[in-house]
């Protein structure tokens, strides 16, 4: 186990800019509370997301390989990273980069500088289990969320390939739901850990996001589920707003909260409520959560 | 000066059609040395053998090359006629013109220049051959067999009918092993109990077989014919010798939530406990990881209860020496566990189960007496998912190879459940059905045409629980290839036909014993088609799943087979092996032992050498020619030189090597100089 | 019925030659139903080097790399790895984008990613209120979502003004720079 870090550089991503602010004020309070600096890297850009490695294998390595240098010149060896997508993309560009000297050589000319390397990016989940650890968690809470059922949806890239992303279990994760624990909540068991909701094809095929999204809610309910804990913004971005076409073209009504855990997180260990920006979800939260933030 | 005699052979056309044979003769006999240089059509036919034998007597050869196809073909007859025509038999060299040469080449004039080295450099290496003997040595002519299961049980009766006394090691408390938890076995659908329990008790009362249950092999040393075995009878803290069997310490012991190993998990036993009721010996054994009394110090009900107090809390492990000729390793295989597959949810979810756990389920003497229950909440399942291939041919999970038994397994699951459950639905997801065995495939088109067993040919990807109407269910998430579709069935059981691998500890055995095993653990046998049974170490043979996995008739084949190659080691008093073993020379060694440390086979022992009065000079090396299988690795070793092969010395291979491109002599250029 | 062609050896034939159909990949695909051409059967195309029928499917691009499928293959094989190859291919290809993707799921799926880079090629960053715009713009689908729009504003979801990274030109040449090393290889 790493001892306790005290500052991490940290890469938000493009979506805790804009509609995941939320996640990113959460991530930042928790941080804060376990006295822990997360420095924002100076103009990061974006990690090429889906799209780039769709396009050109090589422009997808050069995106995050960018990043990983602005770590290495800002005198840090670790990133902490809140989106999982951004999490995938970085580490798996240090993998790659490390035994692919071809790879590296081709990534250097286009970016016109050397790659490096010897960053290793974290994700926050990651730094919260391993480097934290449970124990210190736990202490810092001071309004459990006594019998809040949540579930804890990983999806995809926070364990799969598994070689990339090694901090959890491929088929059964559980530190989200460890969290969950420690903060005083009922982390429940259910199926859709890591079934994936659609992810980007939410611009052009929002109609097939929204099976994927009706199956996940519908399993999140007979869970008894009232929260459905996330650590990604597309997750949490097809899980909250997709709510709202099911409400419209189905009728159905989940009324399932969809929250970052860092959210929960912050709520347990005192934080205000008009902190954590829960006005910023489209399926409300007041409803369940009332108990909680009114204590 | 040597006195050789060279003899070519046409073999037909199949050397003369590529290689001028009277130009190899003509060659030859302008060797020095060479006394006497022919060449004929058929050199093995018996005017061929003829034609040397004559002139070994006649011109007084003291070496021989035969110049012809593989030593594999006829090396052996050749240096029978030598040794008919009373020259020792090593001295006589077949230099390969025909596989070496003539099949592989269609250049004439090339060919005859490397016929003509070949065979040259035989004549070099004849010039500096030994005479030398086969080695001999005297036979044990009793068996140990490890390893209680069908295989070894069939092994033990054989060998132990053929007149052989036989030691049977068992790890566990009574013989039986895999095949005694089973149901009913295919493709005939009898009671395996019923066909096996016989057998285990002709074990038990069969004059000739000594069984050591409960035991363990803790070190043999010694070659073939001449083992030297040590066993560990671990402490059963029973005398069984007093013990009647009568089962009243199992049926008094208090402790009796304990996971039973027969039982596969599913069923319960005592801290004080006999496996099975055939068990055989039928005598209880006390795990004292479990007994209150080794635990906690007090309670010794079994003991107050014990009518002839065969009760021994005190007793001790105990080393045994058994002298034995020939051992066969028939130690099974297991499978993996289900926590091995956590995309199907193996130990999350009590009701995705192994196939030998449903064996349990379904058979008379199991914790169900045979009714098909499931083990969470003991539901009669209504519908159950077989999947084949869990962990085989799956090298995401280490594990390359077919485990062959459960494709016959799974369709016989099937059956039995849909004998069981009228009107229930069984599915099978497979990727090939292979089930070739007599009656084999017949038996899986039953299963599918008769009792509806549905098959889909595709992979399951994952299984969840799910609540559904108050009882938890299985989801079951696989791919129908032949559709192209994805397939969703909702099941109140899953069974995993899981791996089959080596047992634990097969590979500590064979270490212990000196006999290799391939990456899985499995053992490897000399020769994958024509020594099948045998190992590479002399005396030691295969029997059953240690080997690869197997079902029950090729088990007891191979048993049956291995028990023959045994007994016709037993039918001589000693045996004769090649004399190609190492020799140490006494002279030049001086002590350091290191191809001691080398010897994969244990046959360097170490020799004081004393003067006449009985002084120690010194310590050196000594070869047992029993054990030496001639691998080199002493010679490579020495420093002093000292360590040479008998019929492969330096000076044969050097001279053989020289003799390929050169006119002169080893002696002419390198020993005068 | 389709003759099995013998087409010559590729690297990527080389991959996909250990898949034996046993259909883990497809058996688990999220987005299974909405493919032509299941994740084993692609791979059979892939074996027969039948890259026609590979494009003419939509499976590549309703693929969302969730890489359920390749954690779990029991090959071993990388299957995104292979995807994203045959992917490169097309978008580094007019002819074969003209003649593969200008209809129906696959051009709309295809150009929500190019509306992506693009859209981070400008910033440097998403600016996810452009995106979408663009997207409904682009695709013909105005309204798509719309809806959301005046919601997500008054939430505060969606930012009103661009952020701009400081270094846009040389990460705009990381781009360009990929482009003129492809032309070279050609």
């Amino acid at each position: 186990m790493d001892i306790e870090k005290r500052e991490y550089a940290y890469y938000p991503g493009c979506s805790l800019e804009g509609m995941a602010k939320e996640f990113d004020i959460a991530t930042k309070e928790v941080f804060t509370r376990l006295g822990i600096k997360l420095s924002e890297l100076a103009d990061w850009s974006c990690c090429g997301a889906t799209a780039a490695h769709y396009k050109d294998r090589l422009l997808a390595y050069a995106l995050p390989a960018r990043n990983l240098n602005l770590v290495g010149k800002s005198g840090k060896s670790e990133v902490a990273i809140s989106c999982a997508a951004c999490f995938s993309r970085l580490k798996t560009t240090t993998m790659q980069l490390e035994h692919d000297s071809k790879l590296k050589a081709e990534v250097e000319l286009v970016l016109e500088e050397k790659y490096e390397g010897g960053v290793k990016p974290l994700h926050i989940l990651e730094i919260l289990m391993q480097s934290v650890g449970t124990a210190r968690l736990q202490a810092l809470v001071t309004k459990p969320l006594k019998s809040l059922r949540v579930v804890s949806y990983y999806g995809c890239l926070l364990v799969r390939p598994p070689e990339v992303a090694t901090f959890d279990d491929l088929e059964n994760p559980t530190s989200m739901d460890k969290i969950m624990e420690c903060m005083g909540a009922v982390a429940v068991d259910w199926p859709m850990k890591t079934e994936c909701c659609g992810a980007s094809l939410t611009l052009s095929k929002s109609d097939w996001v929204l099976n994927l999204v009706e199956k996940l809610l519908r399993e999140a309910k007979d869970a008894k589920a009232q929260v459905i804990a996330v650590a990604c913004p597309l997750c949490q971005a097809n899980l909250d707003m997709r709510q709202i076409d099911l409400q419209n073209q189905k009728r159905i009504d989940f009324k399932m909260p969809v929250l970052y855990f860092t959210q929960l997180m912050a709520l347990a260990m005192g934080a205000q409520k008009e902190k954590l920006s829960f006005h910023r979800h489209l399926v409300e939260v007041q409803s369940t959560l009332g108990a909680y933030l009114n204590q | 000066m040597a006195r050789i005699g060279v003899f070519i052979c046409w073999c037909g056309e199949n050397i003369s059609r590529t290689v001028d044979v009277v130009k190899v003769a003509e060659a030859m006999a302008g060797v020095p040395g060479v006394v006497t240089s022919v060449e004929y059509k058929y050199m093995c036919s018996d005017p061929g053998q003829k034609i040397m034998k004559e002139s070994i007597k006649n011109d007084a050869l003291d070496g021989v090359v035969v110049a012809l196809c593989s030593p594999l073909m006829h090396e052996k007859t050749f240096r029978t006629a030598a040794e008919e025509a009373g020259l020792n038999p090593f001295l006589l060299e077949v230099a390969n013109i025909r596989e070496h040469c003539s099949w592989v080449h269609e250049n004439k004039e090339e060919a005859t220049k490397k016929a003509i080295a070949i065979t040259r450099s035989t004549v070099e290496r004849v010039r500096y051959n030994l005479q030398l003997k086969n080695i001999t040595v005297p036979i044990t002519a009793r068996a140990m067999v490890v390893g209680g299961g069908i295989a070894g049980i069939q092994a033990a009766l054989d060998i132990a009918n053929g007149g052989h006394e036989v030691v049977l090691v068992e790890r566990t408390p009574s013989i039986g092993g895999h095949m005694a938890g089973l149901s009913e076995t295919f493709p005939t659908l009898d009671c395996s109990q019923c066909i096996l329990t016989p057998r285990m008790v002709e074990v038990a009362r069969h004059p000739k077989i000594k069984l050591y249950s409960y035991a363990e092999v803790e070190s043999v040393s010694g070659f073939v014919g001449n083992f030297e075995v040590k066993i560990r009878k671990k402490a059963r803290s029973v005398d069984t010798s007093s013990c009647t069997g009568c089962g009243i310490c199992q049926e008094k012991c208090p402790q009796k939530n304990i996971a039973s190993e027969f039982e596969e998990g599913l069923g319960k036993r005592k801290a004080i406990y006999v496996p099975f009721p055939q068990a055989v010996p039928n005598k209880p054994v006390i795990d004292r990881k479990h007994c209150l009394y080794f635990t906690k110090g007090k309670c010794k009900i079994c003991e107050k209860v014990c009518g002839p107090k065969a009760i021994r809390y005190e007793q001790e492990d105990e080393i045994v020496e058994e002298r034995i000729g020939a051992i066969v390793l028939a130690t099974g295989y297991e499978t993996l566990p289900a926590t091995f597959f956590p995309e199907y949810g193996g130990g999350r979810y009590p009701d995705v189960i192994t196939g030998l756990q449903f064996e349990r389920l379904a058979s008379a003497s199991g914790p169900t007496s045979g009714e098909l229950k499931r083990p969470s909440d003991g539901r009669r399942p209504e519908t159950v998912v077989f999947l084949s291939c869990a962990g085989s041919r799956d090298l995401a999970k280490g594990i390359s190879y077919c485990s062959k038994i459960c494709c016959m397994y799974v369709a016989k699951h099937a059956m039995l459940y849909q004998h069981k459950v009228h009107g229930g639905k069984a599915y099978v997801f497979y990727m090939d059905v292979r089930a070739s065995g007599k009656n084999y495939d017949e038996f899986v088109r039953r299963a599918i045409e008769q009792d509806k067993a549905i098959y889909v040919r595709g992979r399951v990807a994952r299984v969840y629980e799910k609540e559904i109407e108050g009882v938890k269910k299985l989801v079951v998430k696989g791919a129908d290839t032949l559709l192209g579709e994805q397939v969703e069935i909702v099941a109140d059981m899953v069974v995993l036909a899981s791996a089959v691998k080596p047992s634990v500890g097969a590979a500590a055995l064979a270490q212990k014993v000196g006999t290799p095993y391939d990456q899985h653990h499995f053992y490897s046998e000399a020769h994958p088609k024509l020594r099948p049974v045998e190992s590479n170490t002399a005396g030691i043979f295969l029997a059953g799943a240690a080997q690869a996995p197997k079902d029950i008739p090729e088990s007891v084949a191979d048993a049956s087979a291995a028990a023959s190659k045994v007994q016709i080691l037993f039918s001589r008093k000693e045996m004769e092996r090649d004399p190609y073993v190492s020799m140490v020379n006494s002279d030049r060694c001086f002590g350091c032992f290191s191809c001691e440390a080398v010897c994969p086979y244990r046959a360097i022992s170490r020799k004081e050498i004393k003067n006449r009065s009985g002084e120690v000079l010194k310590v050196v090396a000594e070869v047992n020619a029993g054990l030496c299988q001639g691998c080199g690795g002493c010679i490579a070793i020495c420093r002093a030189k000292a360590c040479d092969l008998a019929g492969y010395t330096d000076q044969q291979i050097f001279s053989a090597i020289r003799g390929f491109n050169t006119t002169s002599t080893y002696e002419e250029e390198v020993v005068k100089k | 019925m389709q003759a099995h062609p013998h087409t010559e050896q590729d690297e990527l034939k080389v991959m996909g030659a250990k898949c034996y159909q046993c259909g883990k990949c497809s058996a688990g695909c999220p987005l299974a139903s909405q493919m032509e051409l299941s994740t084993s059967q692609m791979m059979r195309q892939l074996q027969l080097g039948n890259y026609d029928a590979i494009y003419r499917s939509n499976s590549l691009w309703v693929c969302v790399a969730c890489e359920t499928c390749q954690s779990r293959c029991p090959q071993e094989i990388k299957i995104v790895e292979i995807w994203d190859t045959l992917r490169n291919r097309l978008f580094a290809d007019k002819k074969l984008q003209r003649k593969y993707a200008t209809k129906g799921a696959v051009r709309h799926i295809l150009l929500a990613h190019k509306i992506f880079l693009s859209n981070i090629y400008t910033f440097g960053r998403i600016f996810e209120p452009m995106l979408a715009a663009i997207y409904n713009l682009r695709s013909g689908d105005l309204f798509k979502d719309a809806s959301k729009g005046p919601s997500l504003l008054v939430k505060g979801k969606l930012p009103l003004l661009p952020h701009r990274i400081n270094g846009i030109k040389e990460f705009q040449r990381i781009f360009k720079n990929v482009e003129k090393y492809r032309a070279q290889k050609g």
